[in-house]
């Protein structure tokens, strides 16, 4: 007997064994694709809601945000300067005091740390005499001298010690945004004080020029610093002048230091419309309220005889109707190139060089010539194509290609610790209309044509848009939201004045490729 | 004449009738293929349930030039081995290291038995023996396939199969002759 036999007689006997399953496997199985099935529907309205929710989230940040916002941006970054450490460089004896707090140590660190007047003795770099209110957290007198040469001190809650977060003899003081933890627990009196010295030193006045006399910058973040008991608790008795060349020289502290400048690519999908209102963009069929052709000083003259065009133009004339079809949307994307500058941590310069491509639909007949002489009167350089509307009526793409330059501002809503960064964007688009192969309505003769030279070239246009940032840790965060525009420039040269605006709606992207 | 076509179609379109047909049509073919691979029907069953959850899931991807029936069986299949994979009653029995075997026989018996005292049989090898049988013998899986599918060597699974093989048969016989004689004593 052969050797797969076996095998054969096997798989025949297997392909008649039939076991009769319990009526459970099926109401299982049922169960499941059921479950299935609800979790489909939930997923199609997912990003409805989620639509929802952002644009709740972004009218409550537009709309409803308090003042705080702009505090809790602040940080304080130092930067010590050549100079001060030269100047410095005779008083070792200060490298027990000076040690800057940027941060707060815990909670442990406001009991522990007498108020004390401290004087300022070398203050020769403009801090000023006068003494002003600091916190114990600023100076502090427990740092060790090798602690003050080597290592930052470190800071741990609840333990017993003044604990400045860096120190500035240390060069690469890292202080990054770490949040402050007892500030949300500290009396209103107390928050106050915080935010008088912190605006004390936003607007320059004598604390703030000591600092920066001595070349500590100031930055924007989260969270401001505990710079300041209230009331004199404490004075500003010293300054980073009086830092030891030993532990002063070299030294830049920088502090949660921020590429500014974004470069990526963008992309964006939609519907475009043409129309003489926002509102049109919503519409599904929009009537244009002067035609297209009433621009025209002499509107063209058809050659007919008692209602039927000349037949050696090869001009055909049906009934002639009264008014232009309605103009319905269509698709709408571009791509291009984008460039992003931070001004602010949370605002932002942008600038895009994309291609845009629009385009509408409208019924209109069957083509009849591309002879301009069915047309007399109209500018011999444009190139005619004769439509009626008829019966077999035919959809007809209107589309239009533009280069754009949208120059904006992108502001971020949110912290976007919680949830992903919202921002608006907005601004102006200047667009140049490279190839258009829409076209007119001529009243009088009831015909479509072309004609690209009645058309405005240079487009203006204004833009507005919600947008998410994704993987906004990620070296290359993504962008992607809502986007509308709306062309301030008359589409077509019009002498009576009527607008007829391109405009559109749909979602963007922008990808960042490179930070610096 | 059963519409094969019209029935998926009527099941994408999530008719729970057509639903129940096409479970009704292949449950008890396919609770056969999974029987063959587990120990238990309990557990057959699990992989039933799951496997027909998958059919319903991915029948978009089932493609009208091939045999209904066949597509099923494959996913069936393809569940069992998961579920052998996963479960972890089966995880170590499902090892392929090779066990110490009596010498049997080289025939090819004649099967005088039905296919589900023979599927029994089968479910009496080790898990890895029985699941490598499975796949070459009845589904025809070549052993490089299997070797894939399972993450061992075309070898492993050759040799495994051979061991299988000659157990099951020397098993075949021994249940012909015990059979052979009840029938005997029966007279």
């Amino acid at each position: 007997m052969p050797e797969n036999d076996f095998e054969k007689q096997v798989q025949d006997l297997f392909d008649g064994l039939k076991l009769k399953p319990s009526d459970n496997v099926w109401h299982n199985v049922n169960d499941r694709i059921e479950k299935d099935k609800k979790r489909r529907r939930a997923i199609f309205w997912i990003p409805l809601l989620l639509l929802l929710l952002l644009g709740g989230a972004g009218a409550y940040m537009m709309w409803g945000s308090g003042t705080g916002e702009k505090a809790s941006e602040e940080m304080v970054a130092i930067k010590q300067t050549e100079k001060a450490s030269t100047e410095n460089s005779n008083n070792p004896a200060h490298t027990e005091q000076n040690t800057i707090a940027g941060m707060d140590a815990g909670p442990a660190e406001k009991q522990n740390t007498t108020p004390a007047e401290i004087t300022n003795t070398n203050n020769k770099d403009g801090l000023g005499s006068e003494s002003q209110p600091v916190s114990s957290a600023i100076i502090s007198k427990q740092v060790t001298p090798q602690a003050t040469d080597k290592y930052p001190v470190k800071s741990k809650p609840g333990k017993n010690t003044s604990l400045p977060a860096f120190n500035v003899a240390e060069n690469n003081v890292k202080t990054g945004g770490q949040k402050i933890g007892h500030i949300l627990n500290d009396t209103k009196e107390q928050q106050e004080g915080y935010k008088n010295f912190s605006k004390n030193i936003t607007e320059g006045n004598n604390a703030a020029k000591g600092f920066n006399g001595t070349a500590v910058q100031q930055y924007i973040h989260a969270q401001p610093f505990i710079l300041s008991w209230p009331d004199n608790e404490k004075q500003i008795s010293t300054s980073l002048q009086k830092l030891p060349a030993s532990t002063a020289s070299n030294s830049t502290v920088r502090l949660a230091k921020k590429k500014s400048w974004e470069f990526g690519i963008n992309a964006g999908a939609g519907f475009s419309k043409t129309g003489s209102g926002l509102s049109d963009i919503f519409n599904k069929l929009s009537f244009e309220k002067s035609t297209l052709a009433d621009y025209a000083t002499s509107a063209p003259v058809y050659n007919m005889n008692a209602g039927f065009v000349a037949s050696q133009n090869n001009v055909y004339l049906a009934a002639l109707p009264t008014s232009a079809t309605p103009v319905k949307r269509g698709l709408m994307w571009n791509a291009g190139a984008s460039v992003k500058w931070y001004v602010k941590p949370r605002l932002a310069l942008t600038g895009n060089f994309q291609y845009s491509y629009f385009s509408t639909s409208r019924e209109v007949g069957k083509f009849l010539s591309n002879n301009n002489g069915a047309f007399a009167g109209l500018n011999s350089s444009g190139r005619y194509s004769g439509y009626y509307s008829g019966n077999n009526a035919a959809e007809y793409k209107n589309k239009y290609h533009l280069m754009e330059l949208p120059l904006g501002i992108q502001w971020q809503l949110n912290k976007g610790t919680k949830l992903f960064p919202l921002q608006l964007n907005s601004g102006l688009s200047a667009g140049w209309l490279i190839n258009s192969n829409a076209l007119h309505y001529d009243k009088p003769t009831g015909t479509y044509y072309q004609d690209e030279s009645l058309f405005n070239k240079f487009q203006l246009g204004l833009y507005a848009g919600l947008s998410a940032k994704l993987f906004q840790h990620s070296h290359m965060p993504l962008y992607v939201g809502p986007y509308m525009q709306y062309g301030l420039s008359n589409l077509v040269k019009s002498s009576s004045g009527t607008q007829q605006s391109l405009m559109s709606v749909g979602i963007k992207t922008e990808w960042i490729l490179w930070k610096k | 004449m059963i519409d094969y076509q019209q029935l998926v179609n009527d099941c994408l379109k999530n008719k729970p009738s057509a639903q129940r047909k096409l479970y009704e049509l292949f449950a008890e073919q396919m609770l056969g293929v999974c029987y063959r691979y587990t120990k238990s029907l309990a557990d057959a069953e699990d992989v039933l349930q799951e496997g027909f959850v998958k059919v319903f899931k991915y029948l978009h991807q089932y493609r009208s030039d091939g045999e209904l029936g066949a597509w099923v069986r494959r996913i069936m299949v393809n569940t069992a081995i998961n579920y052998l994979k996963q479960s972890s009653k089966y995880q170590y029995d499902l090892s392929f290291t090779d066990l110490a075997l009596h010498p049997v026989s080289e025939d090819n018996p004649q099967l005088s038995m039905q296919a589900k005292e023979l599927a029994n049989l089968v479910r009496q090898l080790p898990t890895g023996y029985q699941t490598v049988f499975n796949m070459h013998a009845v589904e025809g899986y070549t052993h490089v396939e299997i070797g894939e599918i399972l993450g061992i060597n075309e070898g492993t699974s050759r040799s495994q199969y051979m061991r299988a093989r000659n157990l099951l048969i020397n098993w075949i016989e021994k249940y012909s002759v015990e059979s052979k004689l009840g029938q005997y004593a029966g007279k």
